[in-house]
């Protein structure tokens, strides 16, 4: 058993300057444990930060992943946070995914959901890496085999000449930052990484998706006893 | 009219809008992946305090049924702020059914009072 991906959209929601946004972006099938939503926001260093986010899919609330958020950082341009939020067991369907908090912000958002995790705990291990002013960011998840890791990067101001392992979404269409997102399989230390035009700053939030630890059925002997059909 | 990429394809008359406006249904050229809806903000300050709420319906059916693909918005009037836009909230999102030559979008702006504003849609 291992997680593989359920449903994603590697078309990302850019949002400028609002308090809300909601879209449909995948559908999420019968078959999916967990969805896990990567918010990257950023906006003008001054601009007065978002509070009290609220992320949801459908009617369910998405959880921050434990570890998986650098907070606000500047960079040379931008003031960024990359975060990843979770939940188990999504609701089925092209249901609406949507965000909410206080203050008008700017940034990118997009929902991928998984399948062969665990339902009890589909995301552990989160990492955030940042602020960090080179051309090659980079985060370190401890990911099993079995497992996925999957990442964010806030970028600050410059351009991304490639991302690694395979993209959730890549785009510089923002008003303020650019943003990219990836995943791939899990190899114990796992790395997902990118690389970028100049070295004005990124942020990186990661986890582990992991892979279902419910334990499988074994029949079970009782010494000394065997049943018999008559 | 079928509308071709990178074009804005409607622009509501740029002027005080009392409660709500539109950008009526509109047919969508099929290579179309994404659609970006923006209003201007520069009416609507701290001072004003207006709030604004844009919804995308998309179509695949010629208009006969509707389902809403994105929202934004925001509560209140802004301090308008830096960056390259500051003129203009918005909202991208992918445009489902590429290849759908029957495709149609319609946009609508929600104020809590009347404001000037443009809305704009624009097809990548």
């Amino acid at each position: 058993m291992s997680v593989s991906v359920d449903a994603v959209n590697t078309a990302v929601i850019v949002f400028n300057s609002v308090t809300s946004f909601s879209g449909t972006p995948i559908t999420v099938t019968a078959a999916a444990t967990s969805v896990l939503a990567g918010i990257d926001f950023t906006d003008a260093t001054a601009t007065t930060k978002p509070t009290s986010v609220v992320i949801t899919w459908g009617a369910q609330t998405l959880s921050i992943v434990l570890g998986a958020d650098t907070g606000f950082l500047n960079g040379a341009s931008h003031s960024n946070r990359a975060v990843l939020y979770g939940k188990e067991l999504p609701t089925i369907g092209a249901q609406t995914f949507a965000g909410a908090w206080t203050n008008a912000y700017s940034g990118y958002a997009n929902i991928v959901s998984w399948k062969g995790g665990d339902t009890t705990t589909p995301f552990k291990n989160g990492t955030a890496t940042g602020l960090v002013s080179d051309t090659a960011p980079t985060v370190s998840v401890t990911s099993p085999a079995g497992d996925f890791a999957a990442g964010v990067c806030a970028v600050d101001s410059d351009s991304i000449n490639a991302v690694g392992q395979t993209t959730w979404w890549n785009n510089a269409t923002g008003s303020f930052g650019n943003s990219f997102a990836n995943y791939t399989a899990g190899a114990g230390a796992t790395t997902l990484s990118g690389t970028l035009g100049g070295g004005a700053g990124w942020t990186y939030a990661a986890c582990d998706v992991q892979v279902s630890q419910a334990t499988p059925f074994v029949p079970s002997t009782i010494a000394g006893y065997v049943e018999n059909e008559w | 009219m079928v509308n071709t990429s990178l074009t804005a394809i409607a622009t509501i008359t740029t002027g005080v809008i009392t409660s709500s406006s539109s950008i009526p249904a509109t047919l969508v050229d099929p290579a179309v992946t994404q659609v970006k809806v923006m209003w201007d903000i520069t009416g609507n300050t701290s001072a004003s305090n207006v709030s604004s709420q844009v919804r995308l319906d998309v179509s695949q059916d010629n208009g006969v049924n509707w389902t809403t693909l994105c929202t934004a918005g925001r509560n209140k009037g802004y301090d308008l702020g830096g960056g390259p836009d500051p003129n203009n909230a918005s909202i991208v999102h992918p445009l489902p059914g590429v290849g759908n030559p029957q495709r149609m979008i319609r946009v609508f702006l929600i104020l809590s009072a009347a404001m000037t504003t443009t809305l704009t849609a624009i097809l990548s």
